[in-house]
């Protein structure tokens, strides 16, 4: 069954004994009630009786006062105390026959004995006879008056004391009706509590204990209650599958816990030794949470960082009003300072965006960077000493052939000068004969002798060669120069073309006697760059087109404007790169010449400085057929370089120079 | 010879006094003869209850005041065996719910009741004072073995008492006060007159 049945069954038998219980006390309280009235108009009756008597007390007083004393003016008060005892018998209302009898005994005697007394008033002289003799009379009938009385009285006092006595039960008897009510209610209630605690509270209370077990203990617990309400049952039933639900998900939530336990350990692990710093910030930069190495990086604990703006630190985060820069931080490896007072300012941060309990946070990582950033400036010092180095060897290897270059101009300028100084004396000679003026025919004939028309003719062309030899010369030297030069820091405003050009003239030597250069020099543009460098790649570009042509051939070299960038191509037919030799020719050391011949540099310096110059070398060969390299460098000028305008300053110098 | 002047001056005044100081409605002569059948001549000797006589009253029984209609002359009769007095009758009307209740009290010569009848009575029950067990409560006592009958409150008698009266406390209370009013006012106001004549 229900506890709703049974809450009905309760109330339904709750209203019945309610009911009854009403009806009885009711009743009996109605029957107390009419005994009481009884009772109090029995005790009304008595005290007229008593009233009466006490009346009657004072009635026979003035009579006997009349009899002794003789005083007749007394009858009119005794027929006046008659009078009131005759109203208030007549008054008198009771239901009871032997008492009206008793009352109108009493009214008659009255009656009578006021004919007595109003004899004595008509007395005119007393005659102690007669008085004694209506004394008697009188006498008589008083005292029948007083038996009357006293038996009405004595009547009326045993009705009302039998009225109390039957109150006094009958409130007894009530009391008595509530008592053994009020405790079969009790009884009834005591039982109802022990079957409800039996059949309701005592299985929910197995249930409650078994639910206090089962957060103490792992085992199973039985929370199923057989002799029960059905919701109860129900209950049971509900909680005892609720519960093993609970300890799944318990048993789970327990794994997820313990992995969560193991992964923030990981994670606090990870925090702390992960060798980059981790900053939480919120949506105002200001920093909510840091792992040691922030600290180490900060030189400050963490409770000196926590709360403190990130800008107080890393000041590239900050706008120019003061705001928290989120644009700045969401980069990613973005190189940066610290604040000035920092003696290691290198840093590298990445952010991200990260919500935490709905409210937007950033997740900062800062990598310490000054180490890498003094290792890349040695590693940058070891590449340019290596380029140097390369270079120096290029140079090596091109100076006899730039020495032969240079000895041509110097073997025809000497031969010049020799035939020019052998011109000179016979001039000489004749100027000093024109100069004498009597010695004129003997300068013509000395003209005409030495031939002086052809020296004179010739001395022109042979100055002439002398000075383009000496410009081939100069422009040699100047080439080797620009090139033996090691490149300022900053680039400068050159022209490919003639960069190109420059090489050509010092790789001259090695090319000219088996290579036949083709060139479709059309770039025509200037470009911010180091040209020592790019003279390097040219000039190795064109040695190593050379070197793969083993008799004769043709190197190809080109340049020109393509989407914004300049293409430099050269391409040779000579002997070509194998596809297994190609992937691997950038790389340093990589040579397939003998030892001795070759560094294993070339092709690698190549990169890094097309690399440093932004711009990147395409290779392409087939063996037997030749190569080709083409070398794309992006347009810019100084503002896109981001240089200083100091430095653009200082290039225009250049360049004017 | 004072007692015997005293006696005649009495015996004189008599029809007078008799007729001034009638203590009780009816004439006692009947129920004197009945108490002293022997008696052959009787004296009255008449005397006034006045103010001290009421105090001393006052004294002796607290609460059992005499009314004003009872101070006044009053007459002690002596029932005489010729010249030898037998004893002495005091007539007494107390107040009872019933009116006033005459009792003829009889007196020996030490002052204790010898017998007693009722004169006037309007009770029902006042056949109980004709009875042997009621009387014979009273019979041979003086005033303060009676006064021993009486409950704390001065008024009424003792259940003892009571006990002997079948039911009738109010009747025996009125009986209670009239002897002992009888027997100290004879002693107040006769006592020396007493002594004088039984010397």
């Amino acid at each position: 069954m229900k506890i709703s049945n049974y809450n009905q069954l309760l109330a339904v038998s709750t209203l019945v004994s309610g009911m009854i219980i009403f009806a009885t006390l009711w009743s009996q309280n109605q029957k107390v009630e009419s005994i009481s009235r009884e009772h109090f108009e029995s005790r009304l009756l008595a005290q007229t009786v008593n009233h009466i008597s006490t009346m009657s007390q004072a009635w026979l007083t003035t009579q006997d006062l009349l009899f002794s004393g003789k005083q007749t003016y007394l009858v009119n008060g005794i027929n006046i105390q008659s009078k009131q005892l005759t109203q208030t018998l007549i008054a008198i209302k009771t239901t009871d026959k032997s008492n009206n009898k008793l009352i109108q005994q009493l009214l008659a005697i009255i009656k009578s004995n006021k004919t007595i007394i109003d004899s004595f008033a008509q007395l005119t002289r007393i005659d102690d006879k007669v008085w004694q003799s209506t004394i008697t009379k009188s006498d008589s009938l008083t005292a029948k008056y007083v038996m009357t009385l006293e038996t009405l009285l004595q009547q009326v006092s045993v009705d009302n004391s039998a009225l109390e006595n039957k109150l006094i039960d009958a409130n007894s008897f009530l009391a008595i009706l509530t008592w053994v009510i009020i405790s079969l209610y009790l009884i009834f209630i005591s039982f109802i509590v022990t079957w409800f605690s039996k059949y309701i509270v005592k299985p929910i209370e197995n249930i409650t204990e078994a639910a206090q077990q089962s957060s103490d203990l792992e085992q199973n617990v039985e929370f199923m209650q057989e002799d029960a309400p059905a919701e109860v049952i129900a209950l049971s039933s509900a909680i005892e599958s609720f519960t093993q639900r609970i300890t799944v998900e318990k048993h789970k939530a327990d794994q997820e816990r313990r992995n969560v336990i193991t992964k923030n350990k990981q994670i606090k692990a990870i925090m702390n030794t992960i060798p980059c710093s981790l900053l939480l910030l919120n949506d105002h930069g200001v920093i909510q949470e840091c792992n040691p190495e922030a600290c180490r990086l900060f030189s400050k604990t963490k409770e000196e960082i926590i709360s403190q703006n990130i800008a107080i630190f890393l000041p590239v985060l900050s706008m120019l009003d003061g705001q928290f820069d989120t644009k700045m931080l969401l980069r990613n490896m973005e190189e940066s300072l610290l604040a000035p007072s920092f003696e290691n300012p290198y840093i590298e941060f990445s952010g991200r965006e990260i919500a935490i309990n709905g409210s937007i946070n950033y997740l900062l990582t800062i990598t310490d960077i000054n180490e890498r950033k003094h290792s890349q400036k040695a590693l940058s010092s070891l590449n340019q000493q290596l380029v140097n180095a390369e270079k120096l060897a290029s140079i090596g290897q091109l100076s006899a052939g730039i020495a032969h270059e240079i000895n041509n101009p110097v073997g025809f300028i000497h031969s010049n000068l020799d035939v020019l100084a052998d011109y000179i004396t016979p001039l000489t000679d004749y100027i000093k004969l024109v100069k004498i003026a009597d010695q004129q025919e003997q300068a013509k004939a000395f003209y005409q002798k030495n031939d002086l028309d052809y020296i004179l003719d010739d001395i022109n062309p042979l100055i002439e060669s002398s000075l383009e030899g000496t410009i081939r010369i100069s422009k040699i030297i100047k080439d080797l120069g620009n090139y033996a030069h090691v490149d300022s820091k900053t680039p400068e405003l050159i022209s490919i073309d003639s960069l190109i050009e420059q090489s050509l003239t010092l790789v001259a030597n090695e090319l000219k006697y088996k290579v036949k250069i083709v060139k479709s020099l059309n770039a025509n543009v200037s470009v911010m760059a180091f040209p020592q460098k790019l003279l390097q790649v040219f000039i190795n570009m064109l040695v190593n087109a050379s070197h793969a042509i083993e008799n004769t051939g043709r190197i190809s070299i080109y340049s020109g404007i393509v989407k914004d960038e300049i293409n430099i191509r050269f391409e040779d037919d000579g002997s070509g790169i194998s596809q297994e030799h190609l992937k691997n020719i950038f790389d340093p050391f990589f040579t397939t010449k003998p030892v001795g011949k070759g560094t294993g540099l070339g092709l690698h310096i190549v990169r890094s400085i097309i690399d440093e110059h932004d711009g990147h070398i395409e290779a392409s060969s087939i063996v037997g057929q030749g190569s080709k390299f083409e070398i794309f460098l992006p347009i810019h000028s100084a503002a896109e370089l981001n240089l200083p305008e100091v430095i653009t300053i200082a290039d225009d110098n250049l360049i004017s120079k | 010879m004072k007692v015997i002047i005293f006696f005649m001056l009495s015996m004189l005044l008599l029809p007078s006094v008799y007729a001034d100081a009638y203590c009780s409605l009816r004439d006692p002569v009947s129920q004197i003869k009945q108490l002293y059948p022997q008696k052959t001549n009787q004296l009255s000797i008449v005397k006034a209850v006045d103010n001290h006589t009421r105090k001393q009253v006052q004294l002796a029984l607290p609460r059992n005041d005499l009314h004003f209609s009872e101070l006044g002359k009053h007459t002690l009769y002596v029932a005489m065996k010729n010249t030898k007095a037998l004893g002495y009758v005091h007539v007494r009307s107390e107040q009872s719910k019933w009116g006033l209740v005459e009792i003829v009290w009889a007196i020996d010569k030490n002052l204790r009741i010898q017998n007693f009848a009722c004169q006037r009575c309007r009770s029902p029950k006042k056949s109980v004072i004709g009875s042997g067990l009621f009387k014979s409560a009273f019979i041979g006592k003086n005033f303060q073995e009676l006064k021993t009958l009486l409950n704390e409150d001065g008024l009424t008698a003792n259940i003892a008492l009571v006990d002997t009266a079948n039911n009738a406390p109010e009747l025996t209370s009125v009986v209670l006060r009239s002897a002992l009013k009888t027997l100290l006012i004879t002693d107040l106001l006769w006592g020396k007159e007493l002594k004088t004549l039984n010397h």
